[in-house]
This record gives C-alpha cells, sequence and structure tokens, in this order.
C-alpha cells in the first residue's frame, strides 16, 4: 500500500533538473566550439 | 508518453533548431561555409601557386604519398588564397588546424577552400589521414610574410 | 529459465572468443597511447607495425566484440523475453561463419597484409581474405537475424494482441538497421574492392566507395550502442531498485533509431571533395534529428533512476543521484550500465558538435575524433558488453563471480580512465594533433624538425588514462577468468534482472508495428543518398587504382606475384 501510493505521488523533479543542466551543458560545450570557429576564420 | 516528455522532446528539438539557425548565420552572415564542390580537370594535378591579383592568391595542392606540393608557399599577410586540393595516388588530409582548414585530398575528386590569412606567421599543413608508412612525416607549410617589412 | 546444452556452449564461445581477443585489442590500445606520447621513436614494437597494431585495435574491438556479442545478447534475449530458443543448425552456422571470418581476417592482419585500418579506405590495398572474411562475419550475424525473424512471427501468430516485450522490440530494430546497412558495405566488397584487390579491375570510384563505407559506418555506431540501451530500458532501472518511467518512450526511441540511424553517414565526409554542401547539409540535420532518441533516453532512465532512489529515501533535486547501488558487490552490472551512461553524457554531447555542419571542421580526423567515440564506444558500449557478458556467462555455466570486488571496481576505473583519456586527446585536437598517426616517430620525438612541445602535454594525458584503462581491464580478465573456471554452484540458467514499467501505459498503436516505421525508414534513406550517389557519380574524374601502404607506386598484379 505504501509503494503504491509512493508511486503515485512520484514527481521526476530530479529528472527534470538533471535534464535542463544536461541541455545546459550541451549548447554550452556546443557554443564554446561555435566561438572557437568564429576566432579561427 | 506523458506531458513532462512530450516537453522533454520539445526542448531539445528547440536547443537544435538553434544550434541550426546558428550554423546558417556562420554561412551566410560570417562566411563559414563548407568545401566548394569543384568539377574534375586534369589542371588540378599540376602542383602551382598562382596570384590573380594585389591580394587573391590560387594555390593548386597535390598530396602524395608522403608530401605535399608544393610544400611551401609563400604569401603575404592580408591574402585570400582559394585553396586547390587532390591527391595522385591514395587518400590524404590537409589541416591547417589554426584556420580551420580541414579537407580530404582524395583522387579523382577536387576540394576547394578559401581562406583569409590576416596575419603573418608559419601555418603548419598536417596530414590528417593514415595514408601508408610514411604518413606521421607528410607535412606543409604556408608562410604568410608581412609585405612592410 | 533453463537452456539447451547446444545454446549453452553457442553463447559461451560467442562471448569467450572476443573476450580473449581483447588481450590483443587492448594491448594495441595500450601500444597506441605509448607511441603517441613520443615514449619510443619507432615504427615497430615486438614484430608489430604501428598501422598494423592500430588496424587490430579497431577490428578486434570494434567489429568482432561488437557483432559477437550483438549475437549472444541476441540469442539469450530471444530465449529469455519470448521464451523461445534459436534454431539449433541456424545458430550453429551463423556462429562458425563468424568465426571463420574472424579467422580469415585475424590472418591478414597478423601477417601484415591488411594494415589498412577497419575504415579499409581505398585506395589502400588489404589482402583479398581481409575482405572476404570481415563480410563472412557479417553474414554470419544475419543467418542469427533471420532465424530471431522466424521465432518472432511464431511468437506473434501464438500471443495475438500481447505487446511486444522492449527488450525484443531493440534487438529486432538493431538487427534490422543491421542488415540493411551492411548490404552497402557488403555491395562495397563484393563489387568494388574485392574484384580491385585481386586484379580483375584496374581502379574503382573512390568518393563512391567511401560514400558506401560511411552509410554502413555510422548504422554501425548504432549497432554497437542498442543492446546497451535494450539494458538500460529493459534491466538498469530493476537494478538500480526501481521501475521503468516509461515503456513508450523506449518504443520510440527504438523506432526512431530506425529510421534515422542509417540516412546520417556523409556527416563523416564533410570535409571531402565530390559531396555538394546541400547534400551535407540535409544529412547534417538528419543526424541532429538521431540526437533526440538519445535526449529522450536521458530523461527517461535519469527518472526510472529518481524513482528508484526515491524509493530509497532520496529526497530533494539531486539527492537521488547519491543514493544508487554504486558499489554493491552483489550488483556489479549496475555500476558497468551507469559508469556507461554518465560517459555517454560526454559521448553524446561531442558527437552532436561532430555532426554539426561546419563545426565539423574544427575536430575533423584530428585526435579530437577517438577522444569522442572513445565516450560512446569504449564507453556504455564496451562497458555494457563486458557487465553482461560476465552476467550471462555466470548465469549459463551456474558459477558465482569470482573476484567480486576487482569486478565491482571496474567500471568506475575504467569511466575515471576513459575521462582523461578522451580529454587529453580532445583537447590535443583542438591544437591539431592529427589522429591515426605514429607520433612518436616524429611530432612527438625531440631530434626530428617536425617536433611539436605544445602536443607533449596532451598526448601525455591520454598514456595517463590509457594505462588506468589497461589496469581495468586486467581487473575484469581476472575476475572473468576466475568465474570460468570456478565450481558449479547454481543451476545453469539465463536470467535478466526484469525492470516493469511505473504506469500503466496507453496503448498506442504506432508503437506495436513495424511497418509503417520500416516504410518511413525506406523513403528517408532514398531522400538522403540519392543526391548522395549523384554527387559521387558525377563529380569524380577519375578511378584509383590500388596501392600497398608501404609504396608510392600502384599495384599491378605481376608486381604482387613476384
Amino acid at each position: 500500500m505504501h509503494n503504491d501510493q509512493l508511486q503515485k505521488e512520484f514527481k521526476p523533479k530530479g529528472a527534470i533538473a538533471f535534464f535542463v543542466l544536461l541541455l545546459i551543458l550541451c549548447a554550452g560545450l556546443w557554443f564554446s566550439l561555435y566561438y572557437v570557429m568564429l576566432q579561427k576564420q | 508518453m506523458d506531458k513532462i516528455e512530450l516537453r522533454v522532446m520539445k526542448l531539445t528539438a528547440g536547443m537544435l533548431a538553434i544550434f541550426l539557425l546558428a550554423l546558417l548565420y556562420a554561412s551566410y552572415a560570417r562566411n563559414v561555409g563548407m568545401p566548394a564542390c569543384v568539377p574534375y580537370s586534369g589542371v588540378f594535378s599540376k602542383p602551382h601557386l598562382q596570384q590573380i591579383d594585389s591580394n587573391t592568391y590560387e594555390a593548386f595542392f597535390v598530396a602524395k604519398m608522403w608530401s605535399f606540393e608544393p610544400s611551401d608557399v609563400y604569401v603575404p599577410a592580408g591574402s585570400d588564397v582559394d585553396i586547390y586540393l587532390t591527391s595522385s595516388d591514395v587518400v590524404h588530409g590537409f589541416n591547417i588546424s589554426e584556420k580551420a582548414v580541414n579537407l580530404m585530398a582524395v583522387p579523382g575528386a577536387i576540394n576547394k577552400k578559401t581562406v583569409h590569412f590576416e596575419k603573418a606567421g608559419i601555418y603548419k599543413i598536417v596530414c590528417h589521414e593514415y595514408c601508408g608508412i610514411g604518413h606521421h612525416s607528410m607535412e606543409g607549410e604556408i608562410i604568410v610574410y608581412d609585405k612592410t617589412k | 529459465m533453463t537452456i539447451s546444452k547446444s545454446l549453452k556452449n553457442i553463447l559461451l564461445i560467442e562471448l569467450l572468443l572476443p573476450t580473449f581477443l581483447l588481450l590483443i585489442g587492448v594491448y594495441h590500445g595500450l601500444m597506441q597511447v605509448i607511441y603517441r606520447s613520443g615514449m619510443i621513436h619507432s615504427q615497430k614494437e615486438l614484430h608489430l607495425d604501428y598501422y598494423q597494431g592500430l588496424t587490430l585495435h579497431g577490428v578486434i574491438n570494434a567489429v568482432v566484440l561488437t557483432t559477437f556479442f550483438a549475437v549472444a545478447f541476441g540469442h539469450a534475449c530471444m530465449s529469455f523475453f519470448l521464451g523461445k530458443e534459436p534454431g539449433k543448425k541456424a545458430s550453429w552456422l551463423s556462429l562458425w561463419m563468424m568465426v571463420a571470418g574472424t579467422i580469415m581476417a585475424a590472418w591478414a592482419m597478423l601477417a601484415g597484409k591488411a594494415s589498412v585500418l577497419y575504415t579499409f579506405y581505398a585506395p589502400l590495398k588489404a589482402h583479398p581474405l581481409f575482405y572476404l572474411g570481415t563480410l563472412i562475419l557479417v553474414v554470419g550475424s544475419w543467418v542469427a537475424f533471420f532465424d530471431w525473424v522466424v521465432l518472432y512471427k511464431r511468437w506473434c501468430k501464438e500471443n495475438p494482441g500481447k505487446p511486444l516485450p522492449l527488450a525484443i522490440l531493440g534487438t529486432l530494430v538493431n538487427f534490422t538497421v543491421w542488415f540493411v546497412c551492411t548490404l552497402a558495405v557488403g555491395y562495397e566488397i563484393i563489387v568494388l574492392l574485392l574484384p580491385w584487390s585481386m586484379g580483375y579491375t584496374t581502379d574503382i570510384n573512390i568518393p563512391l566507395s567511401r560514400m558506401l563505407f560511411w552509410f554502413f559506418g555510422h548504422a554501425l555506431v548504432y549497432f554497437w550502442l542498442l543492446p546497451a540501451y535494450v539494458m538500460f530500458y529493459t534491466m538498469l532501472p530493476k537494478l538500480a531498485g526501481g521501475k521503468l518511467y516509461s515503456e513508450n518512450a523506449g518504443r520510440l526511441s527504438f523506432f526512431l533509431f530506425l529510421i534515422l540511424s542509417i540516412p546520417v553517414g556523409v556527416h563523416h565526409q564533410f570535409s571531402e571533395p565530390a559531396f555538394t554542401p546541400s547534400t551535407k547539409l540535409f544529412q547534417s540535420i538528419l543526424t541532429f534529428g538521431v540526437a533526440l532518441p538519445s535526449f529522450i533516453t536521458a530523461f527517461t532512465l535519469a527518472a526510472s533512476l529518481e524513482y528508484a532512489a526515491w524509493k530509497r529515501g532520496a529526497r530533494g533535486l539531486f539527492g537521488w543521484m547519491a543514493k544508487l547501488p554504486y558499489l554493491d558487490k552483489n550488483n556489479g552490472l549496475f555500476g558497468y550500465l551507469i559508469c556507461g551512461m554518465i560517459l555517454f553524457i560526454f559521448g553524446g554531447l561531442t558527437g552532436i558538435i561532430n555532426s554539426s555542419y561546419t563545426l565539423n571542421a574544427m575536430v575533423h580526423n584530428t585526435a579530437w575524433m577517438p577522444g569522442h567515440f572513445h565516450m560512446t564506444v569504449a564507453g556504455p558500449v564496451f562497458l555494457a558488453i563486458i557487465g553482461m557478458s560476465m552476467h550471462i556467462i555466470s548465469s549459463i555455466t551456474g558459477k558465482e563471480i569470482k573476484f567480486k570486488g576487482l569486478y565491482t571496481l571496474t567500471p568506475y576505473l575504467w569511466m575515471f580512465g576513459i575521462l582523461i583519456f578522451s580529454f587529453g586527446l580532445m583537447w590535443g585536437g583542438l591544437i591539431g594533433e592529427p589522429r591515426r598517426t605514429d607520433l612518436g616517430m616524429t611530432y612527438l620525438n625531440p631530434d626530428s624538425p617536425l617536433f611539436r612541445s605544445d602536443w607533449v602535454k596532451t598526448t601525455g594525458m591520454a598514456l595517463f588514462g590509457g594505462i588506468i584503462m589497461t589496469i581495468a581491464f586486467i581487473f575484469y580478465f581476472t575476475s572473468i577468468m576466475g568465474t570460468i573456471l570456478g565450481k558449479r554452484v547454481k543451476e545453469r540458467a539465463i536470467e535478466f534482472p526484469v525492470a516493469e514499467p511505473l504506469h500503466n501505459e496507453k496503448h498506442i498503436a504506432i508503437f506495436h508495428t513495424f511497418k509503417p516505421w520500416l516504410a518511413i525508414m525506406a523513403v528517408v534513406i532514398v531522400l538522403a543518398y540519392t543526391p548522395a550517389i549523384a554527387n559521387a557519380l558525377k563529380n569524380t574524374g577519375r578511378g584509383a587504382p590500388p596501392y600497398n601502404p608501404d609504396s608510392a607506386i600502384p599495384v599491378t598484379i605481376k608486381n604482387e606475384l613476384k
């Protein structure tokens, strides 16, 4: 019973936070290479 | 698939769309292009440097086991150089890291990229595709000199 | 569930043969970081040439190990999830073909007659048996796949309306991609390379041969990856003590891989002539598309892990990350999968950079590339393969895993090694260090006029990481040897940890049928590759004769016979 309740209540807030950080990391890495590209022209 | 997962997909697609727009911006507004597609002709298999006008050059490179010809090219600072590249034997690489000139020399096909050399200096060309036992000693130079000196 | 003796033997050979070959593969990995760092300035050590070693490293680790494992894991999944063992004749035929192909290619490589690297870029020529051996290995894996399709059809008939287990969906998608993409490399080998390497034709179209290779070559990386994805979706949540957050996300991801794995190969050819910028841009955009299923997976698995940690009492936004069974000796497989996923964050993100059209010129063919793909193929792929090999071997032989401490520690040490190794390589790549180059001879040799002092620290980092990786492999090897030499203590059976879905999910019809996806797959491949083929045929001016790696004079059959 306790487990069922847990299952219903569960919202993946941590996973959302993780995912947002993942996108930020991705954009950060990508744009730093993009910057290198513009610098090397 | 719940609401959160749909949002995750939209966010990802949005980020990738931004990347694509940034690439198109670089391509059209900042002139960061892909190698151009040049039809094949025997003309490109004779290595030489040719001056077009005061600050434009055409460099015809031929990569071969295990050197570039010409192996050193002299141009004044401020030049635009059209690099044409082919190979007379196997596949070679042609990388000028400082200028992000990253080309493959492929037998039977002609590669082209235009580079602007603003600063004087020695720009090393490194073969970065395995081309046989002498691969690690295959390199060349573009020497950009200062006109005023 | 128990399995027949015949299947047990097949699985043991398919898992252990590449494990032993890994000794050669890993040895040459270590040798390369040593050569590259300039610790030795030679072309040959112990009678093996640098480029020969590099060929062995690539072919054994990236083709032989991965193909054998994918087939073995497929057999195990079919037996366990469908309750049907693969046909005896077909699975033995498949195994013998793969073994025969491997022996042929291995002979050519060890004899020094195929030092052309695993991409076998023409006009460098290898011994015909190298091409033929690779082809027979591939066709052997097809035989297993055809047999599974029969099993799948029979299962569908017996279980109308029942959803196909996710692990089976993933396996079938993977081998469909594999079958289609290997048709291209098969064509390259049979029509272009074999007659040319035997002297029946004088020259071949090089841009076309490269295009055919990458039609296969990029889908190949998903063929490596999807068995790991099957484990991530169907087993990892259970190993963590939770449930799978969304099974439909898994189904969608696998189908997206089905349609987008193949029509992206030209992104390996952005620096090449013959292909027009628009052909390249189109495939660059499609490659962005194939990133989508991996992002979906990242979220769904994070949510599944968070749920597992939540059940263990973790709270807060990031508390769940700390409350997972990381170093649990009786749950070693968890470590292999989680370390693989952590590495794949970096492997995946750098992959997006590589496929980004003009951005590719920063990194193409530099040391950045091996830095990137060691965080994919030597990250989630390799760790899932060795972790799961141990799991299957231990359960089908009924033997307890030996040296559990070493086994549990291996993935963490490996991850640590890879991170240092890849960071060194990627940094080196950005300052111009080329890949696939015996740097110790020239660029990292202080006595050479080509010496590059700026590459000393980056190659040194790669060396340090490579040594750590080698130690991690020795840990693993010790543990697996101990295990197979140990005594049987339990029933022989195949057991997998199976994760249930967290929710009662809506039945979405399109996620339960292959047909529309296969049709889209065909359309997208035609759209992406028609212009590429046209470019390669139109813009190539002359064909190329074959060359041996040691001479600038083309090979003629007369010379060969001398």
